[in-house]
Parts: structure tokens; sequence; C-alpha cells
């Protein structure tokens, strides 16, 4: 049971930033939408907080970017927005995840589940 | 009313504290980003309660999850390595527990029962040893 949780975690590191990249993809969001959006997908995140170092490295990084914009109710929110860095790393993701993906599941035998 | 806002206030700062505690390998500016984008999450969360009751926060508190996973989070993504991380919160294995102190275990029945017996000992050689001390000097001899 150990083993099988390390395995979820082993497999969203290295996958779960390029996935935040693609919610971005389209239109900047805030924090917490993007979160909890994720949050949602259990078998991409445990906790919502586990996110917030995941985004702190995107932004390092220059992957995304961040402007603080004034909230209708609340406080101003941060909204993350895809760079051009970003973006190419996305790309560069995808060709890689579909290499990676049809070699596992050719070695593995799950390419018709 | 004021005073349990200030309840739920509280609740949010121990939560905040805990895991700014449990990120203290991290630099500062990185621990302070990190507690910065909770309390912004925690404070966008609660603008939007329908009732800002105690449930409701301690909810906004679980769903961002343990200070300990959080920060194994944080150390991993700044490069700083899991080894030198506890075990996260999440990992619900069997932790390594650390060795406890002698008196932290519970006695084994045989070791009470020989406690008990000396202790009722020397409880019986106290009361004799009172009682024999009153009766000094001994009452003196009629003559």
């Amino acid at each position: 049971m150990e083993a099988w949780t390390g395995l979820g975690t082993a497999l969203r590191r290295g996958t779960l930033e390029f996935c935040v990249l693609a919610m971005l993809e389209t239109e900047p969001r805030y924090g917490i939408e993007l979160v909890s959006r994720l949050a949602a997908q259990t078998a991409l995140t445990t906790t919502e907080g586990t996110l917030y170092p995941l985004l702190a490295r995107l932004r390092r990084t220059g992957w995304v970017a961040t402007t603080w914009q004034e909230s209708p109710a609340g406080p101003p929110r941060r909204y993350y927005e895809l760079t051009s860095q970003g973006k190419e790393a996305l790309a560069h993701f995808r060709s890689e995840w579909v290499a990676f993906r049809t070699a596992v599941d050719r070695t593995v035998g799950t390419e018709h589940t | 009313m004021t005073q349990s806002i200030d309840r739920l206030d509280r609740l949010v700062e121990d939560y905040l504290g805990a895991v700014s505690y449990a990120c203290r390998e991290l630099p500062q500016e990185q621990r302070d980003d990190l507690v910065g984008d909770l309390r912004e999450h925690i404070t966008a969360a609660r603008a939007v309660l329908y009732q800002p009751t105690e449930a409701a926060v301690r909810t906004i508190l679980d769903r961002l999850g343990e200070p300990a996973a959080i920060a194994a989070e944080a150390r991993l993504a700044a490069g700083l390595g899991a080894a030198a991380a506890p075990p996260p919160a999440r990992d619900h294995g069997r932790p390594t527990r650390p060795a406890r102190r002698f008196l932290e275990r519970p006695l084994p029945p045989i070791a009470v029962t020989i406690l008990m017996a000396m202790t009722l000992i020397a409880i019986t050689m106290m009361v004799i040893g009172v009682t024999l001390a009153l009766r000094e000097p001994p009452p003196a001899p009629l003559r």
C-alpha cells in the first residue's frame, strides 16, 4: 500500500507542472481557481496546498508570469498566465509525453485499456 | 461575534505558522512566498463563504492539507531533495516511530505490582516508626 501511494506521487512528479501549464493555455487564471480545478482531478493531486510550491517554482522558472488584479469580491487576486517560454515547454512536453505514453503502453500491455 | 471572528483568524494564523515552521529549512524568501500564496487562497476562499463558521474555515484548511505535506512538496520544488524531509503525512503507511523513552512506555504489570508492594511496605514501616516514636518516652512508672 505504501508503495502504491509512492507510485502516484512519482507519476505526478514531472507531469503535474505541465497540466498546470495546459490549464493556462487558453486564459489566465487565479491561484485558487487553478488549484481547485486541479485538486478536483483526484489522480493529479493530493491536497490543494501542495500545488502552491509548484506554482512558485513555475514563476521562478519563468514559465508563468503573474499579475495582480482587483477582484469583484474580496482582496486582489494574483493571476497566472503562460509566458512564451512556458508555451515552448508545454509543446515540448506534449511530444515527449506521446512518445513516453506509447512506449509504456506497448511495454506494459495497456494499449487497449 | 467579534470574538468568534478573532478565533477564526487565530485558526488561520496557527495553520500558516505551522506551514512556516515546517518549511524552516527553505530560504526565507521562498517560505514567505508560500505562506503569502496560502494566505491569499484562504482569504479568497473565506470571502465567498456563505457563513463564516469555524467548520467552514476548518474545511478550507483541510483541503489545503497537512503543513508537513505542503512543506515536503516545497522542499522538492526548491530542489532540497526529499532525503531531509520528514515522511509526508499523505503516505498512510507505517510511519517510522522515534524511539520512545523508558517512562513513556507503559510499565509491565509485574513492575507495577512490585512498585505497589514496595510502597505499601514503606508506608507500613513509616506508620510503625511514627507509632514507636510517639510511645517514647515510655510512661514513667508510678512510685
